[in-house]
């Protein structure tokens, strides 16, 4: 009676250890999806605050202010991100080349224009 | 001894799926959540963006620190569109410039707790959203001129 006993908790323990080991399997997947969909969430947050941060410069530029104006007016977002202006000017239209990018990504890249004849 | 050892361990192991499958809920529920707020912040800001450079001409666009009116011409008569913030929701009225507006018909666009408009320039307003305690800004230029109002309903 003892020997079945033993050997019924001994099967019993031998299933458990399997289902743990498959649960620890599945966990591991579950978490490493879950920390894969946080960075994308993060992506996409940044993203989106790229996009609001490179619309408000173009739409700076084309109201006439120039690239000093643009930086000292950056929305307080833009302090997490490196935004990069260059400026071509062809005499009859200026394009200021817009990118907002952080150290692992760049997010946007965009480009204004407006008439060569605007101050700044 | 084997006997407890082997219920230690499926006690173990039934808390271990209980945490994971909290910690996955709340994480997902977490995701969720701020997917929904970027979607209602990023919509919110685009609809008054593009309604403001869609009526971008003189004397289109009227501003006080909550509302904003944009007016038109349509066939003669002159219309005018609120934006404005209403009990929790970014709201649009559309109606004739003659009549006195009533808020409370206006269309729901979005999701929204409080719009502060401060006026810089004639061509230049801020938009703030705040969505609980987080808040949203950007300038917005126009080339037209906007024009200031204490009160523009």
């Amino acid at each position: 009676m003892k020997k079945q006993t033993r050997s019924k908790s001994g099967v019993f323990l031998m299933e458990l250890l399997i289902s743990i080991g498959i649960f620890s399997v599945c966990a591991a997947v579950c978490i490493h999806l879950l920390a894969v969909a946080e960075s994308e969430r993060r992506y996409s947050e940044n993203l989106n605050t790229a996009v609001n941060i490179a619309a408000a410069c173009a739409d700076s530029f084309k109201s006439g202010n120039d690239i000093e104006q643009i930086k000292n007016e950056l929305p307080k977002e833009a302090k997490s991100f490196r935004c990069t202006f260059t400026m071509v000017d062809d005499g009859g239209t200026q394009a200021l080349d817009i990118m907002i990018s952080d150290d692992a990504n760049e997010y946007i890249h965009i480009k204004a224009a407006r008439k060569g004849d605007t101050d700044g | 001894m084997q006997m407890i050892f082997t219920l230690l361990l499926f006690v173990l192991f039934v808390a271990l799926v209980f945490i994971v499958l909290l910690y996955s809920a709340g994480f997902y529920k977490r995701i969720g959540e701020s997917a929904e707020q970027l979607n209602d912040k990023s919509s919110a800001m685009l609809f008054i963006t593009q309604k403001i450079h869609g009526s971008d001409y003189s004397g289109g666009i009227s501003a006080d620190k909550k509302m904003l009116r944009l007016d038109e011409i349509i066939d003669g008569e002159e219309y005018s569109t609120y934006i404005y913030c209403d009990n929790g929701y970014l709201c649009e009225l559309f109606t004739e410039k003659s009549n006195a507006p009533d808020l409370s018909y206006g269309n729901i666009i979005t999701p929204l707790d409080r719009l502060d408009i401060e006026y810089i320039n004639d061509s230049a307003l801020e938009i703030k959203l705040a969505f609980g305690a987080d808040t949203f800004s950007r300038k917005i230029y126009v080339n037209c001129g906007i024009s200031y109002e204490s009160q523009v309903a």
